[in-house]
């Protein structure tokens, strides 16, 4: 099932760079290498097993951006499930930025009126950290006022942070066709087992795609920083060539679970009652695990019957 | 979708410790369920603490029996075993199809008789859930 995002912003603001961490398992100091866009950098993102996401890194270069919006219009703004739109924070031609996101804009509303529009304020770290809410919610109202009647949802965003999975998780989780059902399986799951949290992770990129709260926690934060930490992980134990499966993590307040789930997904699952053994823990996520496949079976099997009948 | 009848074959720690606790009476102080590796699953009891290293002695213990059987002339395989030891009692049954242990452990006040018969009934009611399930 392919699914098209167009990544689209001024040259420079970042987007290769967040594709590369995302996606290509590029580390934030990785990022220094990458130069400019040429023209439209097209790759094939495999997201949740059977979830093509079909990104469009578009060149933010002047001479580019006046091509999509003359010659490859069509070609480009036709199709789009999803609208990234990346801000320099730091720009200081900030007229210019909204005349090329409106035009991006009227684009849409052309060829892809029902597409989702996400604008992440980059770089972030730059700004001062007590400026950091202020400025992102100058540049949020300005841009939810000048996208109407298009709708789009904004994120402060940084490479050196967990706010870029917390952005690239919301984006994702819009495309992914059966999270209800995976929501709702969930809450199932952590249900019988006695789990405070229970959190799925997809498997490349680390990012949560659904997440069940059976108790209140105060950091609504957290689920981008175990993020950025498991990623993290996961990078430097292939590093010395260990493939990353599963961790145990315990005090005497908590035990967190980490491990791989289905084909696509791990599972993290949080227990605060401490008295029950890890052991018990462990068969239940097996058990579940066959459970989990199925339900991502079957949805392959109905997105590939979908597809036979077009002709 | 009826998927959920898959997802019931889970083990909910707090009835699983319930229904081990049932046994805790008239002398028999800990009930414990160990994994084929000796690690422990479940357990519900009071006396001293040291339940981990029990249940991993019990495991062993029972698989060096269980490997020496193949010596015997019965083909059957293990069922029940039963210990006495100086301070206490100690029973070990299979528990479902998938190598989970039950381990009883009694004052010497409780006979072997009704050692076995308590853990015999526990495993038999505990056979239902736990054969449904995939251990390891």
């Amino acid at each position: 099932m392919k699914k098209k995002v167009l990544l689209m912003g001024k040259s420079g603001s970042g987007k290769t760079s967040m594709r590369s961490i995302i996606f290509a398992n590029y580390i934030a100091r990785d990022t220094r290498r990458l130069g400019a866009t040429i023209d439209v950098e097209h790759s094939h993102v495999r997201f949740l097993g059977n979830l093509v996401l079909n990104l469009w890194d578009c060149g933010g270069q002047e001479a580019f951006m006046e091509n999509y919006f003359a010659s490859q219009r069509d070609n480009i703004f036709r199709n789009v499930e999803v609208l990234i739109y990346v801000f320099d924070v730091e720009s200081r031609e900030l007229e210019k930025d909204m005349h090329y996101y409106q035009t991006c804009l009227e684009a849409i509303l052309q060829n892809s009126p029902s597409a989702k529009i996400f604008c992440l304020i980059h770089k972030m770290d730059l700004v001062q950290e007590d400026q950091r809410d202020i400025v992102f919610r100058d540049r949020e109202d300005d841009l939810v006022r000048l996208s109407k009647p298009l709708q789009c949802a904004c994120f402060k965003t940084s490479i050196w942070d967990e706010t870029l999975y917390k952005a690239w998780s919301s984006i994702m989780y819009q495309l992914i066709p059966n999270v209800q059902e995976l929501e709702t399986n969930l809450a199932r799951f952590a249900e019988i087992i006695n789990a405070d949290e229970v959190l799925l992770f997809e498997k490349a990129t680390f990012l949560v795609i659904s997440h069940n709260e059976r108790r209140k926690h105060k950091d609504i934060h957290r689920f981008e920083k175990i993020s950025n930490i498991i990623k993290q992980f996961k990078l430097s134990c292939s590093k010395v060539a260990a493939s990353f499966q599963s961790m145990e993590v315990r005090n005497n307040c908590f035990a967190a679970f980490i491990e791989v789930f289905t084909s696509n997904t791990y599972v993290m699952v949080i227990m605060s009652d401490t008295s029950i053994p890890s052991e018990l823990t462990l068969i239940n996520i097996r058990n579940a695990r066959k459970h989990f496949e199925k339900l991502e079976k079957l949805d392959k099997n109905r997105l590939n019957a979908g597809r036979q009948w077009r002709v | 979708m009826n998927g959920f009848s898959a997802i019931d074959i889970m083990l909910n720690p707090h009835d699983l410790t319930e229904i081990l606790g049932q046994a805790n009476t008239g002398g028999v102080h800990s009930t414990l369920l160990v994994n084929p590796h000796g690690a422990l699953v479940a357990f519900s009891g009071y006396g001293d603490n040291a339940v981990r290293v029990k249940a991993t002695i019990s495991s062993n213990i029972w698989s060096a029996y269980e490997h020496s059987r193949h010596n015997a002339i019965d083909d059957d395989s293990l069922h029940c075993l039963i210990m006495s030891c100086q301070t206490g009692n100690v029973a070990i049954h299979h528990a479902g199809s998938s190598g989970l242990l039950l381990c009883m452990f009694a004052d010497k006040t409780v006979g072997h008789g009704m050692l076995k018969a308590k853990i015999a009934a526990m495993a038999k009611f505990l056979n239902g859930p736990l054969n449904t399930i995939v251990v390891s």
